[in-house]
């Protein structure tokens, strides 16, 4: 990256207009290492400006056909990689059958960003650490040290940290990982769909990175499968309501059954580096009634084997919080 | 600062891990600038065409690929109307509409409008005829500084086309993307219910007789350019064929990556291969300037950001290129970026004496300030109860909408500066004086100022003066030069709100009388003094005044540290005061078991009774109106609701705090001039500047009024030096106070001399009224007070007059020197919703009452407690720069991660004015500038008190601090 900071404009690069998916795969084999795939550009033009990052090829993948739209099929909706956030927030064919989603989607930065951001830039940021963005050399960056654990660490994780203490910052990956959501893939050996929780990585497996994809993959589209019956909802916390990430955020979702919640998903954002399944909490609630004794014990649940640094542990009320009014939306 | 001395400690028992770390990020820094040369060689630039649809019309533009699409609308096709300034999405000046959708143009490749159609601010009229929107900002004062209004008229236009009659909540949802500093959020949100048709009812003065003559409301002088993007600042010019100069060159300032480092010699023999790149001055270029300690190129880098050479080239991109092959070694030094401890260990590392005194640097053992009265230890033995408490402040960033920006242009002897800047004729002397030649050969020009707050006031040597940069280079290259910041560089390189620590201690007797106060208080001014020890002094007199007290005692040190300077911020040390004087007294009050605005109440001074100011020990109060602006506000936030913390219970708490203060409305003098030329027409050219308060138009309703003409018969003009009467400054809460009243007075003059038969005039003496316009003036570069100065104007005003009587012009001078009796009050009423689970914190409603002496122009004195309790909300809530513990790193080096406050974030805001004229003010009229942003923090930390039952005395409030709080005190549910 760039230390100076009066520098914020990108230094020159070529943008590559791909017609078909193969010929994007092909230039990001051919360029690995030097190239990005532009999508909405929010993070990577951002990123570009401030030189953080120098890539000399810039694919453009806007131009693709069939990457952008929602299609509402027989029991699912198939989101295109490239369909903004204020699409998916106002289309009634996601509204419906994963209410967590377009809330997630609704709740992103600014409504600029939403209509300029997809969900699959959303979904595949990079960390939002300020050690990691800034002038440090910290694991993530490639140092031996996270200087967020000994310096200041109050947007930082409670879960899933090893060596590094990042958070997932994305709004839309704990709902659709909620939805149970597939996720799909092209590469050079062809399509393949995997369930979007799969698509991130903990440091623990790749302190580098916070998704799974390489270079000559990308991120195709978005399943939402229907569920009859099926409940979701989504909150997020920030100290201002437009722009910040969240400082925790759940999704929940279930699907009621004679008055019993099966299927239970539980999953917390902005307090863990992927998006974090709450399984304990998710257990006090399958196959229970929704009450507010099975709420209270969720939500209990759901903070234990939390880890607090000098300055997170106001998360861990909040995470509670947050889980006892999802669920209470629910029920 | 906010370090606990535990923490501190550690920090520096650790100093050599502290010092390695920061070595090491600076080392790899280092190292990757020696290599970038070799990794990245020349890029070729690649080039397409791209056709669009822009307002209308299919554009074909050939441009570099990494070009932006802002860049493009501004600097290729002239359209400046879309404003450039954080630059990376994170606030909205440059948005346009694509395919009718707001989006951020910043963020946006050119290439990527290919097939679009793009609306910007320029393209929404039809038949010259503003947009309803546009209408709605000229009409219900939808600016204040105007540099958002674009964006915000854009992301409006595209609500009311898809949703003809929007409530206020789907109007903020769809502002919530464009940011507002100077907090006009109500006006913005009243100018799109009134461009949908919907009626917005009136905001109540409690006025006093003769206020009806200023009932009428027209739009702001202005409201037009700024609503339909007309309005050029300083970063618009050179892009349009009228424009007074041509496309100017690029400044880039190498900053040091460290905290404190040293600086070796600067070689650009690599920057030289850039095409485009003009030349490179470094710290051995600048001359030093007397009575500052610090230059605009320093060897000895003092801060993170500290600026140590610059080049110049022909665009932004060979400038970053340039930059960044220039050579330089760093050595580092141990950082000490802690004000308490380089107090405590008289740490003399950074200037050879740890504190900032007036007259450079000095012993621990000496305060920069100090005021005594009576005897404080007699105080506390008279006193039933002794109250004590510690007060931390953050650092605050201004965060205009415009970054600064400087185009310099050296013509033989003569430099014209276009600036961001506040206080022309000031800026003027300073420069003039830092490049060492004299102040006539200077000129210095401001038509719009994208927000100011006091960053943008060049008024002693002491500030960053990176116009100098842009002038050394101008003369070095012979073309116009432009150094505009980044936001990075606006966040941490330029000067901020200085942190404070403040140990108070106050008697009191059990029938409330305070016996004593006393006041120990440790401000962090960074590297370099800047106005920290005037802004500690500043901070003195709030502590001190506002109450009556037989007994005080103040000492505060501006103490040296490794961090961001500290210096000149809406209210100058009085917020940082404030809050920590009114939790204070709210603990006091809580302790003797009285009512918090009872004990206001009764130790409030009375019209009379005399204050101690720096400009003069005992200073007799003009009309106070502490006991109605206390009233009033408990009226409006309904204050008989207030219940003690013990009486509260469950998860959800609610609670109310006051805070009470007495405020200063100027300084210094004023000149006016008002004149008719041969056709009979009025001018009145300002010299104050345009910052967004909307003074210009206040001071013309003024001038209008005093001679009795009609608005359409008076030209007004502002803000550049060659042309316009002499104004002290523009801060310190005074331009329609002070330079209104010189202005008065000129006008007075003019019907004199128009009655007398107007004929040439050779005597350039000022009028004024010597009982209430001739006051003590303070040298601020001597420290020497005049304490009857004789009514003379500025040499600059005396030149300008001669020049339009020679035209045949008739002129009517006036003068005024801040009469420092008219002091305006001030309280705040907070409603607080606390989460006893979680910390969170909802502000429900905020009452800022204001005594504005005469209100001149309704919309503008709102405005003003609107936005300044909006950005005190933000001081209060959200906002601060993090400094890493151990180096003292910046760490949220972005404005999303700063935290001003966004349009959804918002409690109901009920702005109360009253009036309480003193005749020394253009009809009764009293400063309102800086006042409101004390409005939130301490009204907030006493709500939060009588909600939760726990003191926080360290700002801002986030969740975080409060929920530690709760913890701390075992009240946690």
């Amino acid at each position: 990256m760039s230390w100076q900071i009066a520098v914020d404009e990108p230094l020159p690069f070529e943008l590559l207009l791909p017609r078909s998916l193969e010929e994007a795969l092909e230039l990001g084999y051919k360029y690995a290492g030097r190239a990005a795939y532009l999508a909405g550009g929010c993070d990577l033009v951002e990123q570009l400006k401030l030189q953080w990052s120098r890539y000399e090829y810039v694919i453009n993948l806007k131009t693709i056909p069939g990457l952008r739209g929602i299609r509402a099929g027989n029991g699912f909706a198939d989101i295109g990689a490239l369909t903004t956030l204020s699409e998916i927030d106002s289309h009634p064919g996601v509204r419906e059958p994963a209410a967590a989603l377009a809330q997630a989607a609704s709740r992103v930065a600014t409504p600029q960003i939403r209509n300029m951001g997809t969900i699959g830039g959303n979904l595949l940021q990079d960390s939002r650490c300020f050690y990691y963005r800034g002038p440090w050399h910290c694991y993530r960056a490639g140092g031996v040290i996270c200087d967020a654990r000994h310096g200041i660490s109050s947007e930082h994780a409670l879960f899933g940290a090893d060596r590094c203490h990042t958070v997932s910052p994305s709004d839309t990956a704990p709902a659709l990982v909620a939805l149970d959501a597939r996720a799909f893939v092209r590469d050079a050996s062809g399509e393949r769909a995997m369930p979007v929780a799969e698509l991130f990585v903990p440091p623990a497996e790749n302190i580098r990175a916070m998704h799974r994809l390489h270079p000559g993959q990308i991120l195709t589209r978005i399943r939402v499968s229907a569920r009859k019956g099926r409940r979701s909802a989504f909150i997020k916390y920030a100290q201002r309501a437009a722009w910040d990430f969240a400082i925790a955020s759940v999704a929940v979702a279930l699907t009621m059954e004679g008055g019993l919640a099966r299927e239970v998903r539980i999953v917390l954002g902005g307090v863990a580096p992927i998006p974090w399944r709450s399984t304990a909490a998710e257990e006090m609630v399958e196959s229970q009634a929704i009450t507010p004794a099975s709420i209270e014990a969720a939500a209990r649940a759901a903070i234990t084997g939390a880890l607090p640094l000098d300055g997170n542990e106001y998360k861990v009320p909040l995470v509670r919080k947050l889980v006892r009014e999802a669920l209470s939306q629910v029920a | 600062m906010g370090d606990d001395s535990e923490l501190t400690r550690r920090s520096f028992v650790r100093g050599g891990a502290g010092f390695a770390s920061a070595a090491g990020a600076g080392a790899a820094a280092v190292s990757q600038l020696r290599v970038l040369g070799g990794r990245n060689p020349e890029r070729r630039e690649a080039f397409s065409e791209v056709r669009f649809k822009l307002n209308g019309a299919v554009v074909a533009l050939r441009a570099p690929h990494h070009r932006t699409l802002l860049l493009a609308l501004r600097e290729d096709l002239g359209l400046t109307g879309t404003k450039k300034s954080c630059n990376r999405g994170h606030c909205g000046a440059c948005t346009v509409l694509m395919d009718g959708q707001p989006i951020y143009s910043c963020i946006t490749l050119l290439l990527d409008a290919a097939g679009h159609e793009i609306t910007t601010v320029e393209g929404l009229a039809r038949d010259a005829r503003p947009h309803p929107v546009q209408q709605g900002f000229m009409d219900r004062m939808g600016s204040q500084c105007g540099h958002c209004t674009p964006g915000m008229v854009l992301s409006g236009a595209a609500l009311l086309a898809r949703n003809a009659s929007p409530s206020r909540d789907e109007i903020r949802q769809a502002l919530s993307g464009n940011l507002c500093r100077c907090g006009n959020y109500p006006h913005e949100i009243e100018s799109l219910l009134a461009a949908a048709g919907v009626p917005i009812p009136v905001v109540t003065i409690h006025e006093t007789q003769g206020a009806t003559r200023f009932k009428t409301i027209s739009p702001a002088l202005d409201a037009r350019d700024k609503a339909c993007g007309g309005a050029r600042y300083s970063g618009d010019l050179g892009f349009h064929p009228d424009d007074p100069f041509p496309r100017p060159l690029i400044a880039k300032v190498l900053r040091c990556p460290y905290p404190h480092a040293e600086a070796g010699a600067v070689d650009d023999a690599q920057a030289r291969t850039v095409a485009g790149y003009r030349g490179m001055i470094t710290f051995r270029d600048v001359p030093g300037v007397s009575g500052s300690d610090r230059r605009c190129l320093n060897s000895k880098a003092r801060y993170v950001g500290d600026a140590v050479a610059a080049v110049a080239a022909d665009n932004q991109y060979a400038a970053q290129r340039a930059l960044e092959l220039l050579k330089v070694e760093f050595t580092p030094l141990p950082p000490y970026p802690n004000a308490e401890y380089n107090l405590d260990h008289g740490i003399r590392a950074i200037h050879g004496e740890p504190v900032a005194g007036f007259a450079g640097p000095q012993s621990a053992d000496k305060p920069t300030v100090e005021f005594t009265r009576g005897d404080v230890e007699r105080g506390f033995q008279q006193a039933d109860k002794v109250i004590e408490g510690r007060y931390v402040t953050q650092l605050q960033c201004h965060m205009p909408s415009e970054p600064h920006c400087c185009t310099a242009w050296w013509q033989d002897t003569h430099v014209t500066f276009w600036d961001t800047q506040q206080s022309v004729f000031a800026a003027r002397e300073t420069l003039a004086r830092a490049l060492g030649i004299p102040a006539e050969n200077v000129r210095v020009v401001c038509k719009h100022l994208g927000g100011g707050f006091g960053g943008k006031c060049t008024d002693t040597p002491g500030k960053t003066l990176y116009q100098c940069i842009a002038a050394l280079l101008s003369r070095k290259t012979g073309y116009p030069v432009r150094l505009e910041f980044t936001m990075k560089e606006e966040l941490i390189a330029e000067d901020s709100r200085n942190p404070f620590v403040f140990y108070l201690k106050t008697g009191v007797r059990k029938d409330g009388a305070i016996t004593a106060i006393d006041c120990k208080a440790i401000q962090r001014t960074g590297g370099y003094a800047s106005s920290g020890p005037a802004v500690v002094e500043v901070a003195g007199e709030g502590i001190i005044n506002t109450y009556r007290a037989a007994n005080y005692r103040f000492r505060g040190f501006s103490v040296y540290t490794n961090s961001p300077v500290g210096g000149e911020f809406r209210g100058f040390g009085h917020p940082q005061a404030v809050f920590a004087r009114e939790t204070h007294m709210d603990e006091v009050a809580e302790a003797i078991g009285m009512d918090p605005v009872e004990f206001r109440l009764r130790n409030a001074l009375h019209t009379g009774e005399t204050v101690t100011l720096g400009v003069a020990p005992d200073v007799p109060l003009g009309n106070v109106a502490s006991e109605r602006c206390l009233r009033a506000g408990m009226e409006a936030i309904g204050w008989s609701r207030w219940q003690h913390p013990s009486r509260k219970t469950g998860r959800l708490r609610t609670g109310l705090g006051a805070r009470f203060s007495q405020e200063h409305t100027g300084r210094n003098a004023s000149d006016g001039l008002v004149w008719r030329d041969r056709s009979g027409r009025y001018h009145a050219p300002l010299g104050s500047g345009n910052i967004g308060t909307l003074a210009h138009t206040g001071i013309a309703r003024i001038v209008e009024e005093a001679l009795g003409v009609s608005p359409g018969e008076l030209d007004v003009t502002w803000a550049d030096s060659a042309n316009c009467a002499w104004d002290f400054v523009t801060d310190a809460s005074r331009s329609v106070h002070c330079h209104g009243k010189a202005m008065y007075n000129a006008a007075l003059d003019l019907k004199h001399q128009l009655s007398k038969g107007g004929g040439p005039r050779a005597d350039f003496t000022p009028y004024c009224d010597p009982r209430v316009d001739v006051n003590p003036i303070l040298d601020e570069t001597t420290g020497k007070i005049t304490r009857r100065p004789e009514p003379k104007l500025s040499r600059h005003t005396i030149e300008l007059a001669r020049r339009i009587v020679a035209e045949g012009g008739v002129i009517g001078l006036g003068w005024y020197a801040y009469n420092p009796r008219v002091q305006s009050w001030g309280a705040s009423f907070a409603e607080v919703e606390a989460d006893m689970e979680t910390g969170q914190v909802r502000v429900v409603k905020l009452v800022g009452v204001h005594d504005a002496g005469r209100v001149i122009y309704r919309p503008g004195a709102e405005a003003q407690i609107q936005g300044g309790g909006i950005m005190g909300l933000g001081f209060a809530m959200t906002e601060e720069l993090l400094l890493d513990p151990h180096n003292g790193f910046p760490v949220n080096q972005s404005l999303y991660e700063y935290r001003p406050p966004s349009i959804l974030d918002l409690p109901e805001l009920v702005p109360v004015l009253v009036e309480a004229p003193d005749e020394a003010g253009p009809y009764g009229a009293k400063g309102l500038g800086e006042n409101p942003i004390f409005d939130a923090a301490a009204a907030v930390a006493n709500a939060i008190f009588n909600a939760a039952g726990v003191r926080v005395r360290e700002l801002p409030f986030t969740w975080r601090r409060v929920y530690e709080a709760l913890k701390r005190e075992r009240r946690l549910a």
